[in-house]
């Protein structure tokens, strides 16, 4: 096992830990929303397959980078668009939504 | 040089996602938070386009535009779900919740009846 493998494991034990204390005590009510934007941002795949399109690699990988391309240009797209559609649902019942969050949060340390 | 860079724009669209993250935890904030992942991944999509191994751009141009169109319509008219449930949900869980064999012939009834 070389030094790059367990630096690698170092970053993804440190990930598992920051992806944890980032998703804890979140109010019931924004768990859609939250749900929405991170499937958006797994759309960062789209790096990877940019670079397999523009790479010249023969037919087999144009064609593979190019529909990975269009897929993962349609989840960011789709994603955040719905994800802003649902954040402007409630923005107009503001009053509500910071209620329910307080009872959230009071519910929560209560226990 | 170039490769440096690219490597500090994708730990800063890390660190952007992370705080969008976090941001979007709490009510009053989550428009920004949401705001912040898409730059993120803005910084992250032109970082890649300068990467030395990109040799031709056309296949690329071809792909993301049809994602564009493909993804608008998803995001912008596809129903919410809120409002599209309720029909279904108003029946389905009385119908396998409830043990009166009576009241769940009644709501098959109706469902039939709808149909």
């Amino acid at each position: 096992m070389s030094t790059m493998t367990i630096i690698q494991l170092f970053v993804f034990m440190l990930a598992g830990f920051v992806g944890v204390q980032t998703i804890n005590r979140i109010p019931p009510l924004l768990h859609t929303p939250l749900m929405a934007a991170t499937n958006a941002i797994s759309g960062i795949s789209l790096v990877a397959s940019l670079v397999l399109a523009g790479s010249g690699d023969g037919v087999l990988a144009t064609v593979l980078g190019t529909t990975a391309v269009g897929c993962a240009m349609a989840n960011i797209v789709g994603g955040f668009l719905i994800t802003d559609r649902m954040l402007s649902m409630f923005k107009r019942t503001k009053t509500a939504a910071t209620d329910n969050s307080k009872d959230g949060a009071s519910s929560a340390a209560t226990p | 040089m170039t490769e440096i860079l690219i490597q500090f724009a994708y730990l800063f669209a890390a660190f952007l996602f992370i705080t969008a993250l976090r941001t979007l935890g709490r009510p009053d904030s989550a428009r920004r938070g949401m705001q912040l992942a898409a730059f993120g991944m803005a910084v992250a999509i032109i970082a890649t386009l300068f990467q030395a191994g990109i040799v031709s751009y056309e296949w690329i141009v071809v792909g993301a535009a049809v994602g564009a169109i493909a993804g608008y319509p998803l995001g912008m008219w596809v129903p919410m779900t809120a409002t599209a449930m309720p029909k279904a949900a108003n029946c389905m869980p009385r119908l396998a919740l409830s043990g009166r064999p009576r009241a769940r012939r009644a709501v098959m009834n109706r469902n039939a009846a709808s149909k």
